[in-house]
């Protein structure tokens, strides 16, 4: 269901978007735990991997088509990341560098690739009369939800989200599927926050176009207009 | 339909900063008379914003965070500094 539905006073209840976790431990516990890792500790790397590289292979999964480059892309960020450890400043939190880490050798694989032709956001997103009013009623957007299963229904998201351009797909990956607040974002991307807003709500929106159901039984992969 | 000053496509634009709660009062308040005394097709584009912000969120959810090779992790921390060998 919608989070918007009308209330008593017919406007619809709106709950703010939140993001949904956090990856960080406790800045206090943190500072012990990154001096462990330069002691070379096994232990804590034993705890570093094991409890982060879950979470990074999620993103590499979405930002990189193949299963193996997206191993190889975690397999590099923490290689980088081990040689890196001592140069580590604590302005970020770990688990933030290691992000920014591993998005940047997804980024640095993603390049090196020949990568399928993206369409680009403005093609994707809502259009508008010269007026400023939309060329079609937002009533006329179906949920994709009708008729699918909800595994059925993920795959379809996912494949929805694989389809952003790749500066829009990450910040949508790691704000609403990782559940990073926007500062994290901006610096795992080397964006402002007000760059994170805005990307974040492109990607939101394009991707809005990209599941509508009317797509999807007309044939095509959201490029109604 | 009768439209106040503000346009579909600003309302569009604002749609996150007002569910974020981000919106000046007196912006709050023209983009909320768009969507709910003259312009309902907005009021359904909001909705449908956030339906598909909650199913990106639930399609995240499905993906398995536990199906993780063991020689992946076995590979990364064959790599990691051993104990007195700082990095």
């Amino acid at each position: 269901m919608p989070r918007s539905q009308p209330n008593d006073t017919g406007k619809p209840d709106i709950t703010p978007i939140e993001p949904t976790a956090s990856v960080a431990p406790a800045p206090a516990d943190e500072r012990a735990f990154v001096a462990a890792l330069r002691r070379g500790e096994a232990a804590a790397y034993e705890k570093l991997v094991h409890e982060t590289t879950p979470r990074l292979l999620a993103i590499a999964r979405r930002m990189l088509p193949n299963e193996d480059d997206a191993q190889d892309a975690v397999q590099e960020g923490f290689l980088a990341a081990f040689k890196g450890l001592p140069s580590f400043d604590g302005n970020s939190r770990l688990s933030t560098w290691l992000h920014r880490i591993v998005v940047n050798a997804c980024l640095m694989k993603l390049r090196s690739k020949r990568r399928r032709p993206e369409r680009s956001i403005e093609e994707i997103l809502p259009k508008f009369r010269e007026d400023g009013h939309a060329w079609e009623p937002g009533s006329a957007w179906q949920s994709p939800t009708k008729g699918l299963e909800e595994k059925e229904l993920s795959a379809r998201m996912l494949e929805a989200i694989d389809n952003l351009p790749e500066n829009y797909r990450i910040v949508l990956v790691l704000r609403d599927i990782q559940g990073l607040d926007t500062a994290e974002t901006g610096v795992i991307v080397g964006l402002s926050e007000n760059a994170v807003k805005t990307r974040l709500h492109r990607a939101r929106q394009a991707l809005r176009e990209l599941i509508d159901a009317r797509a999807a039984n007309s044939g095509n992969d959201g490029g109604h207009s | 339909m009768n439209h106040t000053n503000m346009t579909c496509k600003e309302v569009y634009d604002l749609v996150m900063a007002y569910l974020d709660n981000e919106l000046p009062p007196d912006e709050r308040a023209e983009f909320e008379n768009h969507l709910y005394k003259c312009c309902p097709s907005c009021g359904a584009y909001l909705a449908s914003y956030q339906e598909t912000v909650r199913l990106a969120r639930q399609a995240g959810r499905s993906v398995s965070q536990d199906d993780v090779p063991p020689k992946l992790l076995q590979a990364i921390l064959a790599n990691a500094p051993r104990d007195g060998h700082k990095s």
